[in-house]
């Protein structure tokens, strides 16, 4: 796409307006998912739509803010911002500051918004990595950093972001120039730590069984994923229609955040899910076609890092939908309801516009 | 930077971007599979979960006597629930108004137990929460004038036998089948149910997780029609005399169970059939389930020599006999093989005419009889007399029985049956046997409900009919039982008293005494068959059965 003379200039453009029409395309899903609870729990349809709404506007906001602030000066101060993330990273870890949701202590409530630290994380890592691995680095130094990271993510306890820190901070470190066989050595290491992470955790454990065999267990441990893919299969191709979804009624569990696709897949069927897909393939191709049409290091691995943060999010979250893994909860970029997530994907938006103006 | 370093980042991204399409396309396969090939199943189970269906009760139809009395109603309870997004005043609020009228309802319970069950209630976690069922119309009325916004009522219904256990045999009860529907048991309520259950109606709706129905959703509504009621042709007020009378002569006589079956002679409507031990059919679930079934249609037991006047019937009808034809066999015991038939009371009479074998219950003679017609023609009338075959009353449970084919009679089958014994019969087939000689000569089907008339056939001719009928008033008049009978009144019948067999032979002891006969026998009314299982002070039909039977047709004449 955008082969022609211009690219340089239109690329940026038409990276900031897919972000914001995804986002308001989420919009509509949001509100869609969330009108009946909304209307329930707050006596106001569009209260979620009113949060995201705003999140948005402060998103595209923070994207333009990012897209024009010398990359100069974020690469001299990427410790500082990766610092200071990491200290919220254990505040948030500290009852009294940080709130308990569902077993899962991830918020600090600052009264006006409720942040969620490991959010900026992905992104503050991403812009120190780029720095940090702009010299060559070996395996201990590599493993050492990655685990002060997930170490304090998996204090909360949020696997889906572990899964997402670890694959971009692999894929950069791969991207970086490291030799294929410490590659390999990395890959054996994580395999054993999955298994071992999954064998410790009941809960993971029937996430694995119930993803070899949805139909097991129906009301308990699958009962997350057979909802999401009766969703899918009310779809159909065409779709029930929009505001037609019967699995938003209490049936489908976070059907407005990280099962929101299943809703879109049963509103607007195969058709639109697909074409939601597309639209999200496209992002993530003109995100690479940034980091490739870039010549400094740094700038090229941010730009992958970015990208590659898009892509996991994107695909780990589809992948869930479709049980293609097992269900992890993981945000749909752009779509999902949750400022935090999305005023972060909004700053790697915006830092990806930067990066693609210098091209 | 190294150029070396950044021409190998380069091909790495590359691989790295394959990446895209390729997970891209197995995503999009996958969501194929689900939305498209799997497409239809899982939406059949997902509408499965959004989609639920309440029924409506059909108001049960009501078993109505011959003229329009109930026998079996249905009574319009209420069922008590609370729609909480409506409710206005707060759970205890609501609780202390409830539980004065709530507590009359239910004398068993305490208010505090009813308190904390209420409490219960209203603190689950649904909108729409039931409070009460089998609410009384007046308790209804009383909880509405409150009129608390919040609550509703629903029709519920509820079978109700006026009279208790009155008819309880004929009626049958109304339990759940298997799947929890109502449905009836037994008798009328098990012969009708499909006319008296009507249809349920049925309000489709699409809920949410919790169960409240989604205002967007389908909806889909079907009235409930009303059951019909059916009219029997059992008259109330016979019915109620039957079952005083026969309830004092199982006391009387000491019988451990008995049955009373009367019919109309001219029509074979049944007008009356009572039968003990029976139950209550409001509370059929506290009675064994030995006593559901009505022994007047499903339990066969040997006639004994009430069965004479068929045989006998049969013998005028052929001219193989006539009233005054003597006896050459009855001089002494007939020696069949290994058996020897007596009489009775063990006393012979050498050419005995075929009147007195009747009058004397003489077994003898009732061999002659059946040696004169011969198998072929014993079987012949049995058959159409209606035996060894549903008579086809309005009965759920009524059963068969069975008799043998002519080539299976031997000499001593064809003995034995002459004078009712070695052959089994339900009293209904008895009854309506011993009617054919009483209308006539004209076999008619006993009916129960109104207006269904039964087929008819001719069985004998009207002047073997008479001459039966006859010699029948002299059995009565000058026969063992002559002192049981009512003055005035002239009856044809026949005492009865049959051994029960027991696992191969006969009790000695134990006997079913009966009684069959019709009256006014000129003209007869009703035709009637007592029997008495057991009775401890006599063994003898005409001792016990003959007494009761003529203190109900005495009633019937009032």
């Amino acid at each position: 796409m955008l082969r022609s003379k211009g690219r340089h200039r239109r690329l940026p453009l038409a990276i900031l307006v897919v972000g914001i029409l995804v986002a308001c395309f989420g919009l509509i899903a949001i509100y869609d998912a969330s009108v009946v609870d909304a209307f329930r729990t707050f006596g106001d349809k569009f209260h979620y739509v009113k949060q995201q709404s705003t999140w948005i506007c402060i998103g595209v906001a923070v994207a333009l803010i990012t897209s024009v602030i010398p990359i100069r000066f974020l690469k001299d101060n990427a410790h500082i911002f990766y610092g200071f993330t990491l200290i919220l990273m254990v505040l948030v870890l500290i009852p009294g500051i940080g709130s308990k949701l569902l077993g899962a202590r991830r918020w600090i409530n600052l009264g006006f918004m409720v942040l969620q630290p490991s959010e900026l994380l992905k992104v503050s890592l991403a812009i120190y990595l780029a720095k940090w691995l702009e010299s060559e680095r070996d395996l201990k130094q590599f493993l050492a950093l990655l685990s002060v990271n997930l170490i304090l993510i998996m204090l909360q306890p949020d696997l889906g972001t572990a899964l997402i820190v670890i694959g971009m901070a692999f894929m950069t470190y791969y991207l970086s120039g490291a030799p294929i066989k410490v590659i390999f050595s990395f890959s054996a290491i994580l395999l054993v730590a999955i298994s071992l992470l999954i064998l410790l955790s009941p809960y993971r454990m029937d996430r694995l069984k119930t993803f070899m065999d949805p139909t097991n267990d129906p009301l308990g441990a699958s009962y997350h994923i057979n909802q999401v893919l009766y969703s899918l299969g009310s779809g159909g191709f065409g779709g029930v229609g929009l505001g037609r979804s019967r699995q938003k009624y209490a049936y489908l569990p976070e059907a407005t955040t990280d099962s929101i696709f299943a809703i879109i897949a049963e509103e607007f069927g195969f058709l639109g899910a697909s074409l939601l897909i597309g639209v999200l393939l496209s992002l993530l191709v003109a995100s690479f076609k940034v980091a490739l049409n870039v010549n400094d290091k740094f700038d090229k691995l941010l730009s992958s890092s970015i990208s590659l943060l898009f892509l996991i999010q994107i695909f780990v979250n589809l992948s869930s939908m479709v049980a293609l893994v097992p269900l992890t909860g993981v945000p749909l970029p752009f779509i999902s309801y949750g400022g935090s997530s999305l005023v972060t994907n909004f700053i790697a938006l915006g830092l990806l516009i930067n990066i693609a103006k210098r091209t | 930077m190294s150029k070396n370093s950044g021409s190998l980042t380069q091909k790495r991204l590359k691989i790295v971007i394959l990446l895209v399409p390729v997970i891209g396309f197995a995503i999009l396969c996958r969501l194929f599979y689900w939305q498209i090939i799997r497409g239809p199943e899982l939406q059949t189970l997902a509408s499965r979960q959004h989609e639920s269906t309440t029924y409506l009760e059909a108001k049960r139809g009501s078993i109505l006597d011959r003229d329009g009395n109930i026998l079996a109603g249905t009574k319009n309870l209420y069922h008590l629930f609370v729609y909480k997004p409506q409710l206005e005043i707060s759970s205890s609020e609501l609780i202390d108004k409830l539980i004065e009228t709530l507590s009359i309802e239910l004398e068993a319970t305490s208010s505090d137990d009813l308190r904390a069950y209420l409490k219960s209630r209203l603190s689950l976690n649904a909108s729409w929460v039931s409070l009460k069922h089998y609410l009384s119309p007046e308790a209804k009325e009383t909880i509405q004038s409150m009129s608390i916004d919040g609550l509703g009522f629903e029709d519920e219904y509820v079978r109700f036998y006026p009279e208790a256990s009155m008819s309880a045999h004929l009626l049958g009860f109304v339990g759940q089948d298997a799947a929890g529907q109502e449905q009836g048991y037994f008798g009328i309520e098990g012969y009708g149910d499909r006319l008296l259950k009507g249809r349920a109606g049925k309000i489709r709706t699409e809920n949410d997780a919790k169960g409240d129905p989604i205002l967007i959703g389908n909806y889909q509504f079907l009235h409930a029609i009303e059951g019909k009621s059916i009219t029997t042709t059992i008259s109330k007020k016979i019915q109620f005399l039957t079952e005083t009378l026969l309830k004092e002569g199982l006391e009387k006589y000491q019988a451990s169970a008995g049955n009373v079956t009367i019919i109309e002679s001219k029509t074979g409507n049944v007008v009356a059939m009572a039968s003990f031990p029976n139950y209550d059919p409001g509370i059929f679930s506290k009675f064994p389930n030995t006593t559901y079934k009505n022994p007047i249609v499903a339990d066969l037991f040997e006639p004994g020599s009430v069965f004479k006047v068929l045989v006998m019937a049969a013998g005028l009808n052929e001219k193989v006999v006539t009233p005054e034809t003597e006896c050459d066999i009855c001089a002494s015991p007939l020696l069949i093989g290994k058996y020897a038939i007596k009489t009775w009371n063990d006393q012979y009479h050498p050419n005995t005419t075929m009147a007195e074998t009747i009058i004397n219950s003489d077994n003898t003679g009732m061999v002659f009889v059946a040696r004169k017609l011969g198998k072929d023609k014993f079987a012949e009338y049995l058959g159409k007399y209606g035996l060894g075959k549903k008579t086809g009353i309005q009965l759920q449970e009524e059963v068969s029985g069975s008799i043998r084919k002519a080539k299976d009679y031997g000499e001593i089958d064809l003995a034995t049956n002459s004078f009712g014994q070695g052959i089994a019969v339900t009293p209904i087939q008895m009854v309506s046997a011993v009617n054919t000689i009483a209308n006539g000569g004209v076999y008619l089907e006993p009916t129960i409900i109104k207006g269904e008339k039964g087929r008819s056939r001719r069985v004998i001719s009207p002047e073997a009919a008479n001459e039966m009928t006859q010699i029948m008033i002299q059995a009565v008049d000058s026969g063992e039982a002559k002192w049981a009978k009512p003055r005035g009144l002239v009856v044809a019948g026949k005492t009865g008293t049959a051994q029960i067999p027991i696992e191969g032979h006969y009790d000695p002891e134990k006997t079913i005494a009966s009684f069959v006969g019709f009256f006014p026998a000129n003209d007869p009314e009703y035709t009637m068959l007592v029997t008495l299982k057991e009775p401890k002070t006599s063994p003898w039909g005409s001792e016990t059965a003959a007494p009761l039977w003529f203190a109900i047709a005495k009633q019937l004449l009032l």
